[in-house]
């Protein structure tokens, strides 16, 4: 171990050392000291949990955007949307509006696709409307509805029948609602009642437009067919082009096989031509038909067209059901309708119906229950699983798909002198439990577990 | 067999219709009329016009001249066109024609949805009066051999026109030489507008004249130029009875195409547009 030698000049200079940092340490430690500060007691505040302000209700009034082809081929149903959505803004305003908002209609004529995805961004954008009804058909309906989810816009969809909507194109959809009956549906509705009013069948044709609706449609009767009577062969499965001028070839074909039930899935103009056409042929001698569009196409049919005893589908809405004088609702209306119009009600017053009264009570409802006025999304919880009377009596959203529960209206044609048109009775009305496939399934699915 | 041989006659006679008047006038004048499918459809709305008119008098032959009126009524309004819009372009570009005529198309178009709406728009008693026949077991309605009847009718007047009258031979020369004739002394004015009339009274007459059968609809004219368009090419322009076998073979080759093979019987025509196209460029008749 070394040993360490500690001279006097070494100690000194460690003592100064120790005195300057004690110096140091001295004075930096009174400067940074805190000041003597008078302390003035003063009564503590207490603090108050605050809740935002109620969202008040604005005093704007209320836009909804009518969209529809009322212009086009198929204008006359598909525009009777307009008018009945008038009718109701004229009631709902009379009657003070919806909590206390005006009701005001924007109508717009979109002739093609792209003028009605023009038009919806503009009604969203520029006009901020606050939901959308929209009747232009499927095409239309599948080009707006991924734009509803992206401008999270309420937007009801009148006449998009494709499965495609919620099965494909917006699988899980928020703002988007349908009350057109899935094409599925329908399909199942005419073959259900071919089996009630031509219980012993075992021939059908079945002639549809040329076109993805027709090809679809033709081939969901044909399973339902195949499950609901089965035994039945489809011995003809035409497809005529959209817009067809002759169809004398196709009606001979149809009279030399002579099926027992001829499904004809053609409508408006289509039906028109050939339904004429049929008649000087024989057509109605040679086969029972059953024709799936017929509720489209009564305001265009003379009795003279369409014989007593023809099984037609009315789809969603039949506008002699409920009775009048037993369901004001719908009497009400088509009433209004027809003093409006001059002429006799299609589906689309109903889809009308639904979209106007469900948002109005959907509003009240969302309203009253959180003591403020509601956001979009607060008018959809409530508008999920919402049920309530619309022209067609009962139904309601459901909630996983948004999908309108309606029934299905079917019967045979019947003359009256009340009447221009030929009208259904007596009237069967089939369930949406006995027609509708559940969320997520298609009907060919759905149809495969009846087999099972 | 007979019933799908007698819907390919109905079919080729209305075919045959429309296409003569535009053979007349694409042959002669050279041009490129789209609007002519127009004149068929203003011809139906007319024609469902006065024979709505005339249903309630009661009288059932009313109903039937009736259909004649647009006929007239078309031919005035064509020969209005022909003189103030189609002369100044004559020499011009045929993409001058076709924008012109496309104009029309669509002006005529806005004044049938202005006046008739947008609905199908129909007249059915003069169809639903005849009623059927019965042809070897088969129901046939009887005013399909009418419109079968009209379409001969005018196959007649036209051979008889252009074949036998002078007048006929005088628009055969300005068809082959426009410009000869002219240096010849024919004053080509008047010949084409007396063809552009013939072209709009055929086109007015068919469009009538099926009114009963069919439905009048927006979209109406273009439908039925296209078709018109398909059989002149086929056929070639020179000769009406060539348009008359041409409409013929279209209409029974449809007809039998529903029962043979119907997956192909919207496509049928225009197959036959491309292998004419191919094999026969001038058409079958030309």
């Amino acid at each position: 171990m070394s040993e360490v030698k500690t001279g006097r000049r070494t100690a000194l200079k460690y003592i100064a050392t120790g005195v300057i940092c004690g110096a140091v340490a001295g004075v930096g430690g009174y400067l940074a000291a805190p000041k003597k500060v008078e302390v003035v007691e003063k009564p503590v505040e207490k603090v108050v949990y605050k809740p935002p302000p109620k969202r008040p209700i604005p005093k704007e009034p209320i836009k909804i955007g009518v969209m529809a082809w009322a212009t086009g081929p198929y204008g006359f149903f598909l525009g009777q949307g307009i008018p009945s959505a008038e009718i109701l803004a004229e009631e709902i305003n009379a009657a003070g509006g919806i909590l206390g908002r005006k009701v005001e209609i924007i109508s717009i004529d979109h002739p093609s696709v792209d003028v009605c995805v023009r038009e919806y961004k503009r009604l969203v954008t520029e006009e901020k409307v606050d939901l959308i009804f929209e009747t232009g058909g499927s095409g239309f309906g599948l080009a707006i509805a991924p734009l509803a989810e992206e401008m999270k816009t309420l937007t009801f969809h009148g006449d998009v029948w494709t499965v495609e909507l919620f099965l494909k194109k917006v699988p899980k959809p928020k703002y988007n609602f349908r009350i057109a009956q899935p094409d599925s549906q329908s399909a199942i509705a005419i073959v259900l009642s071919i089996k009630k009013y031509y219980p012993d069948v075992s021939t059908v044709a079945i002639i549809s437009p040329d076109y993805a609706w027709g090809r679809d449609q033709s081939a969901m009767q044909q399973e339902a067919l195949d499950a609901l009577i089965p035994g039945t062969k489809v011995v003809l499965d035409l497809y005529p082009a959209v817009g067809e001028k002759d169809y004398t070839s196709y009606i001979t074909k149809i009279n030399d096989i002579k099926p027992d039930v001829t499904i004809v899935n053609l409508f408006a103009g289509d039906f028109i031509v050939f339904n004429k056409q049929a008649l000087g042929m024989g057509f109605y001698k040679n086969t029972k038909p059953a024709i799936t569009a017929l509720n489209s196409d009564v305001p265009m049919l003379t009795k003279e067209e369409v014989p007593e005893g023809v099984l037609a589908h009315c789809a969603h809405y039949w506008f002699l059901w409920p009775p009048h004088e037993r369901y004001p609702i719908n009497g009400e209306h088509v009433k209004k309708f027809i003093a409006k119009t001059g002429k006799y009600l299609t589906y689309n017053p109903q889809n009308a119906y639904v979209t106007i009264m469900g948002y109005k009570i959907a509003v009240e409802r969302a309203y009253e229950k959180l003591g403020e006025y509601p956001t979009t999304e607060q008018i959809i919880e409530e508008l999920e699983g919402m049920g309530f009377n619309a022209l067609a009596g009962h139904g309601f959203f459901r909630p996983e798909d948004h999908q309108w529960t309606s029934r299905q209206f079917m019967g045979l044609t019947k003359h009256v002198p009340e009447y221009d048109c030929p009208i259904i009775e007596p009237i069967t009305v089939i369930d949406p439990a006995e027609s509708l496939p559940p969320p997520g399934m298609s009907a060919k699915d759905w149809i495969m577990t009846w087999k099972k | 067999m007979l019933a799908y041989i007698l819907n390919g006659i109905f079919f080729a006679s209305i075919l045959f219709l429309i296409s003569a008047g535009l053979a007349l006038t694409f042959g002669a004048m050279r041009i490129l009329n789209i609007a002519h499918g127009s004149f068929f459809a203003l011809g139906a709305y007319l024609g469902g016009t006065f024979v709505i008119l005339v249903a309630d008098t009661g009288v059932p032959v009313y109903m039937y001249l009736a259909l004649l009126i647009p006929a007239v009524i078309v031919g005035i309004i064509g020969l209005g066109l022909e003189v103030s819009l189609f002369r100044p372009i004559y020499e011009r570009e045929h993409v001058y024609q076709l924008l012109l005529t496309f104009g029309l198309v669509l002006i005529f178009e806005d004044i049938f949805r202005l006046i008739w709406g947008t609905t199908s728009y129909t007249a059915p008693q003069p169809y639903a009066y005849l009623g059927t026949i019965k042809i070897l077991g088969f129901e046939y309605p009887i005013y399909a051999f009418l419109v079968i009847g009209t379409g001969l009718l005018a196959l007649i007047f036209l051979t008889y026109l252009l074949g036998k009258t002078k007048t006929g031979k005088i628009i055969r020369v300005v068809t082959e030489n426009r410009f000869m004739a002219a240096s010849l002394g024919v004053n080509t004015k008047k010949v084409f507008s007396l063809v552009f009339l013939i072209g709009a009274v055929l086109a007015g007459l068919g469009g009538s004249i099926t009114i009963p059968m069919l439905v009048a609809l927006p979209g109406l004219a273009v439908e039925m130029v296209i078709l018109a368009f398909a059989v002149i090419i086929v056929s070639g322009l020179k000769s009406i009875p060539g348009v008359f076998l041409t409409s013929l073979i279209m209409g029974i080759l449809r007809s039998f195409g529903v029962v043979f093979f119907p997956e192909l019987v919207l496509f049928i025509i225009y197959l036959v547009v491309i292998i004419v196209f191919i094999f026969r460029p001038r058409g079958l008749f030309g």
